[in-house]
């Protein structure tokens, strides 16, 4: 059976089918939550920010546009979100200076188990943790939720130029990252 | 690096929710209250109508008063008679143009959302 389109669902959804909502949830919450990620920097208030976006969007559904692509709609609330989030806490919190995650050691049985796939994904998710936000966010906005530009503009508010730049030094301070992680086994890697 | 490799590390990166997020979540959507259906349309029409009719009676009563006939037919009523009628029909609509948008406001849930 084919999966039912996004807009399929939309109308369920506003039909008052709320296992729609599920399936719609289902179907977008992993690269939302990696976004929420790339902000936040911290998963249980990704998680949080995650649950406040698609609250919002189940709240909204009837202003969302017929026609218009739901994932750039979706993933414009969840940059939101995180954001806001983001400033809610430094207004409350005092500012303490965390170390930066750049300098952090690593763990030497980490070192030997790199290589190993569970771990090369934990590391890889290390890198994006120590990427400033806004280029883990155009990378993933770019690649993993395979946004063109103009779209990741209508999701980030971001100039093209901006992003484009912003696009090409991510590309640049991931590399960087990962030697520095990695060193020569980065070849064997990719 | 080449653009494929850079996609494939990428989307490696790809994190999951808790287990016990959708859970969550749902319970959370459950919570909401139901956004009614807005009926404030009605309150605007009903009150466009009582202007015009307003407006229309106001045109009459000036005729009235000034001609003292409607299409021939002689109208002997005294203008303090009229205003005074029409002063107490404005009031009754009002009245219950009022109790109608109180009614539209209890109908309509406030779940009016900010639109961020």
């Amino acid at each position: 059976m084919p999966k039912p389109s996004d807009q399929d669902l939309l109308q369920r959804i506003r039909d008052g089918d709320k296992r729609a909502f599920r399936e719609l949830v289902e179907r977008y919450k992993n690269v939302s939550f990696t976004l929420a990620c790339s902000i936040v920097k911290d998963e249980q208030r990704a998680e949080d920010v995650l649950q406040d976006a698609f609250v919002k969007v189940f709240k909204h559904l009837k202003s969302f546009r017929e026609g218009a692509k739901f994932s750039t709609w979706l993933y414009r609330i969840v940059v939101n979100a995180a954001y806001t989030a983001i400033e809610k806490e430094q207004r409350h919190r005092a500012r303490q200076e965390e170390a930066p995650a750049e300098f952090m050691p690593i763990e030497e049985e980490a070192i030997f188990s790199k290589l190993q796939q569970h771990e090369r994904k934990k590391l890889i998710q290390e890198v994006f943790k120590k990427m400033k936000e806004e280029e883990a966010l155009l990378l993933r906005l770019y690649y993993l939720a395979e946004l063109s530009v103009n779209e990741i503009q209508e999701t980030t508010g971001f100039g093209a130029s901006k992003i484009k730049v912003g696009l090409h030094r991510a590309r640049k301070s991931m590399l960087v990252h990962l030697r520095r992680e990695m060193g020569d086994e980065l070849k064997q890697l990719i | 690096m080449k653009e494929e490799n850079i996609k494939k590390l990428v989307q490696e990166s790809e994190l999951e929710p808790s287990e016990d997020f959708l859970a969550n979540l749902m319970v959370a959507v459950e919570q909401q209250p139901e956004q009614g259906r807005d009926f404030r349309w009605i309150f605007i029409l009903a009150l466009f109508a009582f202007l015009a009719l307003a407006g229309c009676v106001l045109a009459l009563i000036r005729r009235l008063i000034e001609q003292g006939e409607l299409r021939g037919v002689p109208i002997d009523l005294s203008p303090i008679a009229m205003r005074v009628g029409f002063i107490v029909l404005v009031l009754i609509i009002g009245h219950k143009l009022l109790l109608l948008g109180q009614k539209i406001q209890a109908i309509r849930p406030l779940t009016t959302f900010s639109q961020d």
